[in-house]
């Protein structure tokens, strides 16, 4: 379970000082698929970033799984991240001059897995989604729906039980999007926790609940679908 | 992650710019193999400086005392038995175990030898192998086989055959003696840079002539006596006392001065060398710190997903750090290499009969492992603390 506490975001412009996130407060239980939409600007990528991890620096408090993030140290809060939280970005970021099973086996590489181990979990995540014929391929020979599932692979692997991903079809045609959305449902269907950042509102609208953010708000009560 | 990773992909980050890699480590090169090479020269000369010390089995250590005569009055020794005597009956005597009078000095001597019925003086070289064949003009150079048995065969100049037997055709087989013995002309020479003398014989032929006299002393010296003391004290007494002390010089052969003389070059020269490779070092390790720049800021993204994934701040900064090093070492190792192959190419040109080789020891391979590490480290601290403090929301954005 994840709850965030009267988070406020400011960044600083110079001498400006903007308000990006005002004092949200939500909950979001083990399991749930949530979306969060919002145009750009409004402040839903600040809050994702809060939400998986990537960003500290902020007032409030979250508490993750019973664990108040601001406790952690650096070097733990990094940790935290690569065993709880599973990130899909908008544009993939595999690394390109390494073969998909490297790319996919990166997070267990910095958790000190051994190679045995990493090839073991990497294989199963891979069959997962579905490309394991690719796993020594590089990147760029792949579409951007092969890509998309390295990524999500990538999430994965370590087990997490947040998957969070930011516009993940923002990238992709409409076919290839219900694909990644198929592939999604199926991670949700077996527990993972799912936060998707979207402005589309055909993919936000197949969570299970979601979120509107408007000017580093949440727009009234958030709605079950 | 573990070392080995990180060193892997230091190394496959390296190979997707082989020319760049290549290019940077140059100066490395350089800078390690210039200081290599003058180091194994100089470990050489300091082998070769204790060998000369170690010729003798038993222990025992050579002073060499040569005579040179004021005219080139050929045939004239200098030294006698009578030196001999001298020098075992003095205070020095004790001090030495055995003296030895050789007409060589060098591969070349003087003696009187007799052509055609006329006594006359005759500089001579022996030959120890076919390796330095003479200019031959008639006649046939030795065989191995005259050489091995000490054959009397004898090769004369081409002049030397014309005085006194008409032409060099006509001289080959005719006889000549040199010292106590006689000789059959197998050939005649021009002469050249290698053979300046009058005559030639083999070296095994030359051992049997009898060494009553000579231009060369070879003094034993015992075991715990100071061979150079001996050597000066030898010859200040022959130059006041020894038989043909009027008519030329003695000379103690100091090869500790030699050595002392090479070392004082080599030092010179390593001072030298030593400052164009830290300037060479360092010019390097800038070129190390740009390319390390460059590469950070080209992958950004990578940094930014290996943050995202999981990477500490330290585990990337070691990456680029590791990267550097691994850039580095890998020059330092080409130089050893490199170094080692120039000093081997140097010490063949060194004149002189000194047999130098250049020698590579373990204090070395340490040195220009450590020093190509600290470049690599120095240089790539900045980049990769650069790297590491990259903000990870600024590159995902």
């Amino acid at each position: 379970m994840l709850e965030l506490r009267h988070i406020n975001k400011y960044f600083k412009r110079g001498d400006d000082e903007q308000h990006v996130l005002k004092d949200i407060s939500l909950t979001i239980n083990d399991g749930e698929f949530v979306s969060i939409m919002g145009h750009s600007g409004s402040g839903k990528s600040t809050l994702l970033n809060i939400i998986g991890l990537l960003d500290r620096e902020f007032s409030g408090d979250y508490v993750l799984n019973g664990l108040d993030t601001h406790e952690l140290s650096k070097k733990k809060f990094t940790k935290f991240r690569n065993e709880n939280v599973g990130w899909v970005f908008q544009n993939f970021k595999l690394i390109q001059n390494m073969t998909i099973a490297d790319n996919v086996g990166l997070p267990l590489r910095y958790q000190g897995k051994s190679n045995k181990e990493i090839k073991q979990t990497v294989d199963r995540v891979l069959d997962e989604v579905g490309i394991l014929d690719k796993a020594d391929a590089f990147p760029k020979l792949l579409s951007g729906g092969q890509q998309q599932r390295v990524a999500i692979a990538r999430a994965i692997v370590t087990s997490p039980n947040i998957v969070i991903a930011d516009e993940p079809t923002g990238a992709l045609d409409s076919s290839t999007t219900i694909e990644i959305m198929n592939v999604f449902k199926q991670l949700n269907a077996q527990g993972t926790t799912l936060i998707i950042v979207t402005h589309d509102a055909s993919v936000g609208e197949q969570a299970h609940r979601m979120i509107k953010i408007l000017d580093g708000q949440v727009m009234g009560a958030d709605y079950e679908i | 992650m573990k070392f080995r990773e990180t060193v892997l992909t230091a190394l496959q980050s390296l190979k997707m710019n082989p020319k760049r890699s290549f290019m940077t480590i140059i100066g490395i090169v350089i800078g390690i193999a210039s200081v290599i090479t003058i180091m194994a020269i100089g470990n050489g000369v300091n082998k070769m400086a204790t060998d000369q010390f170690k010729t003798s089995k038993s222990g025992e250590l050579k002073a060499k005392i040569d005579y040179y005569g004021y005219d080139d009055d050929a045939g004239q020794k200098g030294l006698s038995q009578a030196d001999v005597s001298l020098i075992k009956s003095s205070d020095i005597g004790h001090k030495i175990s055995k003296i030895e009078l050789s007409a060589l000095s060098g591969d070349t001597g003087q003696t009187t030898g007799i052509i055609n019925d006329e006594s006359t003086d005759l500089s001579f070289t022996v030959m120890r192998n076919l390796d330095n064949e003479p200019d031959m003009q008639s006649g046939k150079v030795f065989s191995q086989n005259d050489l091995d048995v000490g054959q009397n065969k004898i090769l004369i100049t081409k002049d030397l055959a014309k005085k006194n037997f008409g032409s060099a055709e006509n001289a080959v087989g005719k006889s000549v003696t040199l010292g106590n013995y006689a000789y059959t002309v197998a050939g005649t020479y021009n002469e050249n840079d290698r053979y300046m003398d009058n005559v030639i014989i083999p070296y095994e032929a030359f051992q049997r002539e009898s060494n009553d006299d000579g231009a060369v002393m070879i003094l034993s010296v015992k075991k715990g006596e100071n061979p150079r003391k001996v050597g000066q004290a030898a010859e200040k007494m022959l130059s006041k006392q020894g038989s043909s002390r009027n008519s030329g010089s003695y000379s103690y052969e100091d090869t500790d001065k030699m050595i002392g003389e090479i070392s004082k070059v080599l030092n010179g020269l390593t001072f030298f060398v030593s400052a164009v490779a830290g300037i060479s070092l360092f010019i390097a390790g800038i070129g190390v710190m740009n390319m390390m720049y460059i590469s950070v800021s080209e992958r950004t993204q990578e940094i930014g997903i290996r943050l995202a994934v999981g990477a500490t701040e330290s585990n990337i900064r070691n990456q680029f750090l590791i990267e550097s090093i691994v850039l580095t070492v890998v020059g330092g190792l080409i130089g050893l290499l490199s170094g080692y192959l120039i000093a081997n190419m140097v010490t063949k040109f060194i004149p002189g009969d000194m047999h130098i080789k250049a020698i590579i020891s373990l204090a070395d391979v340490v040195f220009a492992l450590g020093v190509s590490t600290l470049v690599g480290v120095i240089f790539g601290w900045l980049p990769a603390k650069q790297a590491a403090d990259k903000n990870l929301i600024d590159i995902l954005r």
